[in-house]
């Protein structure tokens, strides 16, 4: 443990934010079009079908499966490919949509894209062994002999199922991270064999050039994001950054901060408030990415995390060596100033939830009693950041109120000994301008949903309610 | 999504839907020729529906058109008879039009294994390198399957190739033709 912190010294405020409601909107305008350019690759493959007489084929049993099977696979492999770039990580979709949103996307769209993808397989089998007058068991046997690259499509089928069982919450809880990523990694391997028998034996691609372009395109576009957001982009950045720890310093009972130097750290180009997926480069870690915020506003001297004690990975962290190598992918989140609308500004956290606020507050440009930051801790010793915080609020003359005390009525978020009023009372007495604020959330689930509630009550609007939560 | 955009893009994507599916019912021929236990039918529908498609534009009626569809079946099976007898010498050369600039000619691909009932042996006409008809020395497929070669033969003389989609239904048949066809277009 390296006690020597860097000086505290303030970075400058970011005076060049832009406020004003229409930001909000431009954000709206940006979503739809995202979201209709998807859902029109849907209604593309699906016209396609239509086009080429699909709906004339729905007289008989076996035309009836014929049909599924075909459209099925269709809209199945677009949604897959969709599901495919949600977690590729895409700095156009973490910007619109934040880390989180996009991640919940890609965890909602599992299930029903393997269910319509073995409603294919099911169809298709089906449909061929009713044709041949052979049993469903003989009929697989003689596809996979005979057709070419079925086998592969049906071990990209397994996989698939694999992928999602595992991923699904009750088995999650029981495999650790790295047995569940290794697994879910197999989802790219499920893709790329299943791929060829599209092209080899399917019938809406061959010989087609308006679908041929359509599905190359799209599985290029999906390729390069994938590879160069996922794999390259990071690791060329990181050979160039050269990352190390330079020093760790101790912030509370069980807090540590984690300073990183490097060349031209400018180049990583986040923003207050958002994280990077943290790899320590040793032989232990190197291959188990955590999220963590900085918490500290950007500069080109040190890049800072706060983190607390809260696992194997995290209590292991104060042993570190000065000097390991560290990567980082990032940043991600829109927990950021892109979101700001309004000059008055109030940033509430709880315990680990510090870090972003922290750096929130040393990089919003505001007047002074403009911003209010609101610390909820369980005791003044736990208490992270709490110093540089009064350091910036002196500074920079925002107002900071700290609650410390054991938690008292189930749904408050406030400590016990402030619970004879209720939250929103007690949040207008700490912030009377809270409604016309933007405000930013940051702390664990249920707590920040109280806190939402609150500001429900005091009339916040949705659009100026910022949360990030832990869970990610 | 903000609602109006919802709406929007549910009633032009519902929309677009109707509008293709209105737009391929009566197209519904080449490549959507159905396999069914019954060859017989499927093939004489899939030569009707045919023969109405190209003549709807001079509106012959319905009768005329029977009767064309069944005489263009009987050409058929005529040409493959004969080059069924001819195929037993093996590779054969039709003398063509000398001007013409690409290949010319009749090539037999040689025969496979049968494999799972599809046993497949093509003879391709190429007319200054452009394929304008192949025709079966033998094309047996099971269960009914047998009703996709008319569709599989008018794909592959409309791609000049392999290069088109694959049968509903008959995918090893298609894959086979497929097979056939490239070892009888290889001979040229």
């Amino acid at each position: 443990m390296n006690q020597s912190a860097p000086q505290l010294t303030l970075t400058p405020p970011n005076t060049r934010v832009r406020l004003g409601a229409k930001k909000w909107l431009q954000l709206k305008r940006s979503q739809d079009i995202i979201e209709t350019f998807a859902w029109a690759t849907v209604i593309f493959v699906a016209s396609m079908f239509f086009l080429d007489g699909g709906l004339a084929k729905f007289g008989n049993l076996n035309d009836i499966l014929q049909s599924t099977s075909r459209l099925t696979a269709l809209i199945g492999t677009d949604l897959l490919l969709i599901q495919t770039l949600l977690v590729s990580r895409v700095p156009w979709l973490d910007k619109l949509y934040g880390h989180d949103k996009v991640t919940v996307a890609h965890k909602k769209l599992g299930k029903p894209v393997l269910y319509i993808i073995s409603a294919h397989f099911l169809a298709s089998l089906i449909q061929f062994a009713i044709a041949d007058g052979k049993s469903v068991v003989a009929e697989m046997v003689t596809l996979f002999v005979s057709v070419p690259d079925m086998w592969s499509a049906t071990v990209g089928l397994a996989l698939m199922i694999v992928v999602v069982i595992t991923s699904i919450n009750a088995a999650r809880k029981k495999l650790s991270y790295e047995v569940w990523y290794i697994i879910h990694l197999l989802a790219y391997v499920s893709i790329l064999v299943a791929v060829p028998h599209q092209f080899s034996t399917g019938s809406d691609i061959a010989g087609k050039p308006l679908q041929t372009l359509f599905w190359v395109s799209l599985y290029l576009f999906v390729a390069l994001n994938v590879v160069w957001y996922r794999a390259l982009g990071p690791l060329l950045l990181n050979l160039g950054l050269g990352l190390r720890v330079s020093s760790i310093v101790r912030e509370s009972s069980d807090t540590i901060s984690i300073y990183l130097s490097g060349r031209g750290l400018e180049r990583l180009g986040g923003q207050a408030g958002q994280f990077y997926m943290l790899r320590i480069m040793n032989a232990a870690n190197w291959d188990k990415p955590h999220p963590f915020s900085i918490s500290a506003a950007p500069n080109n001297r040190f890049v800072r995390f706060t983190i607390g004690d809260r696992g194997d990975f995290t209590s292991k962290l104060p042993d570190l060596k000065v000097g390991t190598r560290v990567f980082l992918e990032g940043p991600y989140g829109v927990f950021t100033e892109e979101r700001r609308t309004r000059e008055k500004v109030t940033l509430i956290c709880a315990g680990v939830g510090a870090p972003p606020i922290r750096a929130l507050a040393e990089s919003m440009a505001a007047r002074p009693g403009d911003i209010t930051i609101i610390y909820r801790v369980r005791s003044y010793e736990d208490a992270a950041l709490l110093t540089e915080l009064e350091h910036v609020a002196r500074q920079r003359g925002f107002r900071l109120h700290v609650l410390s005390g054991k938690r008292g009525a189930a749904n408050s978020w406030l400590p016990g000994h402030l619970n004879d009023l209720p939250d929103h009372t007690r949040l207008l007495e700490m912030n009377p301008h809270v409604s016309e604020s933007d405000v930013y959330i940051c702390g664990p689930g249920p707590w920040t949903h109280a806190v939402e509630k609150s500001l429900q009550r005091v009339g916040t609007p949705a659009s100026q309610i910022h949360a990030e939560e832990f869970a990610w | 999504m903000r609602s109006a955009t919802k709406t929007f893009v549910g009633l032009a994507g519902i929309g677009v839907l109707v509008a293709t599916a209105k737009l391929g019912l009566p197209t519904a021929t080449a490549t959507a020729a159905t396999v069914t236990s019954d060859t017989a039918t499927t093939s004489t529908t899939t030569s009707t529906t045919d023969t109405t498609t190209s003549n709807s534009n001079t509106g012959t009626k319905a009768t005329t058109t029977t009767k064309k569809s069944t005489s263009t079946k009987k050409s058929t099976t005529t040409t493959k008879k004969s080059t069924g007898s001819s195929s037993s010498t093996g590779t054969t050369t039709t003398p063509t039009t000398p001007t013409t600039a690409g290949v010319s000619g009749t090539k037999t691909g040689s025969a496979f294994e049968p494999v799972f009932g599809s046993n497949i042996q093509l003879s391709v006409t190429k007319v200054d390198g452009k394929i304008t008809d192949v025709t079966c020395v033998v094309c047996e497929a099971t269960g009914g399957r047998r009703g996709a070669f008319p569709g599989l033969i008018q794909a592959a003389v409309s791609a000049n190739g392999t290069n088109f989609g694959n049968m509903g239904g008959a995918t090893y048949t298609t894959s086979a033709f497929k097979k056939a066809l490239k070892d009888a277009i290889a001979k040229f």
